[in-house]
């Protein structure tokens, strides 16, 4: 494991007196699967702009395999594949010439096409024209297009947009394929909280230009305690207590009977003197991690994705 | 935001040797080419742009850096180099001819390869990409139906023209040539004028650019392909329009009959014009509409390097091409001012060619073709620059 393959630092975007960017750090090492999320309008596109260099920084840097990309943009975007948004192509040409075209860019082997087209399940329609694919064989095509070559670090904005189910699980394991085989490096911006969780190592949150919360997802998830299962001495009396309690923690029963409590780390002294004090301590305490979801909504205020 | 260091002139030098080489390079062929213009040194002059436009690669395009002095400096080279051209145009009209030989032309060819060299993978990568956007030019319709249309228009125009007294093949073929021309002018300014701007509206940019290439390199590439373009063009039509006229009228001498002046009296006819002298006029003819061609073509670029969606770049390229084209009646612009404008000189010189080989006494200028040449190669060449100036500089969000 080398260094950083993508950081990002101090990365701001201006577009007049809107601040799409306030000042973005992050750090992607090699072989991970990094999971960029965020609200609508957070700033997520805008970073993956500016790594794409399709549009400049106001302020920051962003260094592929420690080279910056402004000082040296061709050594440093080499093995760097994007798929920005909506994926486009030529639409009079077919998927495999298309293809072909984006391995000249990438001085690729040309098999490669072949390989990329059977691994996306786009060989039967290889030959006919793009302009008459549905989203999700562009979606297929562009990712095809992003793994073509030898890529060091691929970047993905919102890859399983129009996909079905199914296509969106084969997505998935080509993802972890390349990354295992090859040791591809990932970057995907999602709104589908559910498949970040079942494919990332590593989290990123935008928030207004900010970053919220970046991490191992694992450790961020433990981290995060939503609340608390607890079995005392008597169940019911300790809900009353809790029911009259100033704090209000309005307690519910599961159930097993065992008490349902909201709350984080920091209410559990809290809750452990109010259930001594009330003559019904605890037996077990069992803290409660948080979903994905649900750690996402409270970094960003409640706002969806 | 790295903070930016004072550059040293050696430190960038050293820097940049390759980028000062090709500009040295591009300078010497700049000259060489306003030299050689008035002997139809077609190769040569096509140095000038080739040269003028692998500098320009490098100095406009900022995605390599952001040094202040550095964007400053290359602003000022290239500058520089359309003044050392315009300045010694200046230089040769008063008399001091610039040294001119075999090694002269050698030495640009010598710097232009050691440049390419020195900046690494410049030339390969250029060379790629101009692969790149060849395949996509050919298989695009518009190339295909645009070519296919300026064969039939040379070939109509042919075909209805209506034979004045005494005309040559010569004649017809200025006439045709210049009926081919003007549609390509069209189609090509079309090409030009979607080439980035179409990219960016269909999308297809942003999957393009994230590669590792400068965009100055992807603009030259484009370049390069749109002056391919009007070279095929003019090919295309030259061939119609010669051969339509060589099995029609013939391409012989133009002669003017002799007139007895009693009955019986023999008066041999009078060669006007042998056909060696017509064919160097329309070869002239033939190199202008190539110049004209790409200065189009190139102009076409800049718009649409300008704007996110085909329809206002397209806008934009045509009412400036009516601007140019019919300068005098839109604009109410003078012959003297008309005279900086590189579209009227390929019309003039095939209007020459037509009469000259109709038997019609006219004056055959060589200074115009030069002229039309170094216009057209200048207007192309500030183009090219200002996209890449323009075009490395913007953001894109389409």
């Amino acid at each position: 494991m080398s260094g950083p393959v993508l950081e990002v630092r101090g990365l701001e975007k201006h577009y007049g007196t809107v601040h799409a960017l306030r000042g973005i750090d992050l750090s992607i090492d090699e072989g991970a699967i990094y999971g960029f999320l965020g609200p609508n309008g957070a700033g997520k596109t805008t970073t993956i702009r500016i790594i794409a260099g399709l549009i400049q920084a106001t302020a920051g840097s962003v260094a592929l395999g420690g080279i910056d990309l402004r000082e040296d943009r061709i050594r440093a975007a080499t093995g760097l594949r994007t798929l920005v948004e909506v994926p486009s192509f030529y639409p009079a040409m077919s998927g495999r010439t298309n293809l072909k075209l984006f391995a000249r860019l990438a001085k690729a082997d040309p098999k490669d096409v072949d390989r990329l087209l059977d691994a996306v399940g786009l060989t039967h329609a290889a030959d006919r024209a793009v302009g008459g694919y549905s989203l999700g064989m562009r979606q297929r095509l562009g990712i095809a297009q992003a793994l073509v070559g030898k890529p060091r670090l691929v970047v993905l904005d919102e890859p399983m947009n129009g996909l079905d189910p199914a296509a969106m699980h084969e997505m998935r394991r080509l993802i972890r394929e390349e990354r295992d085989q090859r040791g591809v490096t990932f970057f995907l911006s999602s709104h589908l909280l559910h498949d970040v969780e079942l494919l990332c190592d590593e989290v990123g949150i935008i928030h207004e230009g900010r970053m919220v919360a970046e991490g191992r997802l694992k450790t961020l998830l433990s981290q995060a305690i939503s609340g608390f299962r607890i079995t005392t001495v008597n169940n019911e009396a300790a809900a009353t207590a809790l029911r009259a309690d100033r704090m209000d923690l309005k307690p519910r029963l599961d159930p097993d009977g065992a008490l349902l409590i909201d709350g984080d780390e920091t209410t559990l002294p809290y809750l452990h003197r109010t259930l001594v004090d009330a003559g019904t301590p605890a037996i077990e305490i069992i803290p409660l991690r948080e979903s994905l979801e649900r750690y996402f909504l409270d970094k960003t205020e409640g706002v969806m994705g | 935001m790295s903070t930016a260091q004072p550059v040293q002139p050696g430190q960038w030098l050293r820097a940049n040797r390759g980028l000062a080489l090709w500009f040295v390079a591009a300078a010497i062929a700049l000259v060489q080419g306003v030299r050689v213009a008035n002997a139809q040194a077609s190769l040569a002059t096509l140095i000038v742009v080739l040269a003028l436009t692998g500098a320009l690669v490098h100095p406009l395009d900022v995605s390599r850096t952001r040094r202040r002095g550095g964007i400053a400096a290359r602003a000022a080279g290239a500058f520089a180099l359309i003044a050392i051209g315009l300045a010694f145009d200046t230089l040769r009209k008063i008399g001091i001819e610039a040294v001119g030989s075999i090694a002269f032309d050698l030495g640009v060819w010598i710097i232009v390869l050691v440049s390419a060299l020195v900046e690494r993978g410049t030339l390969g990568r250029l060379l790629r990409l101009a692969g790149v956007e060849h395949t996509k030019l050919i298989r695009s319709r518009l190339y295909q139906i645009g070519l296919l249309a300026a064969v039939l228009v040379t070939l109509l125009a042919g075909m209805t023209h209506e034979p004045l007294e005494g005309e040559t093949g010569w004649s017809v073929a200025a006439t045709t040539l210049g009926t081919g021309t003007w549609a390509a002018e069209l189609f090509l300014l079309v090409l030009g004028a979607t080439t980035i701007a179409g990219e960016l509206g269909q999308g297809t940019l942003k999957m393009i650019l994230p590669h590792a290439y400068k965009r100055s390199e992807w603009i030259a590439a484009k370049a390069i392909v749109l002056l391919l373009s009007a070279a095929t063009f003019t090919i295309v039509i030259t061939l119609v329009s010669i051969g339509h006229a060589a099995m029609t009228t013939g391409l012989g001498d133009v002669v003017k009959e002799g007139i007895p002046g009693f009955p019986g009296e023999e008066i041999p006819d009078e060669v006007f014009q042998t056909a060696s002298v017509m064919r160097d006029h329309l070869q002239e003819c033939v190199l202008s509409g190539l110049y004209a061609l790409a200065a189009t073509a190139l102009l076409g670029l800049f718009f649409s390097s300008l704007f996110d969606s085909v329809v206002p770049a397209l806008s934009a390229a045509f009412l400036l091409f009516l601007g140019l084209k019919s300068a005098d009646v839109l604009l109410g612009l003078s012959r003297d001012v008309q005279e900086y404008i590189y579209a009227s000189y390929p019309g003039q010189l095939r209007s020459w060619t037509a009469k000259l080989g109709q038997g019609l006494n006219e004056t055959w200028d060589a200074a115009w073709f030069e002229a039309g040449v170094i216009r057209a190669a200048l207007t192309g060449a500030v183009a090219w620059l200002f996209a890449i100036a323009w075009f490395s500089r913007r953001d894109l969000h389409g």
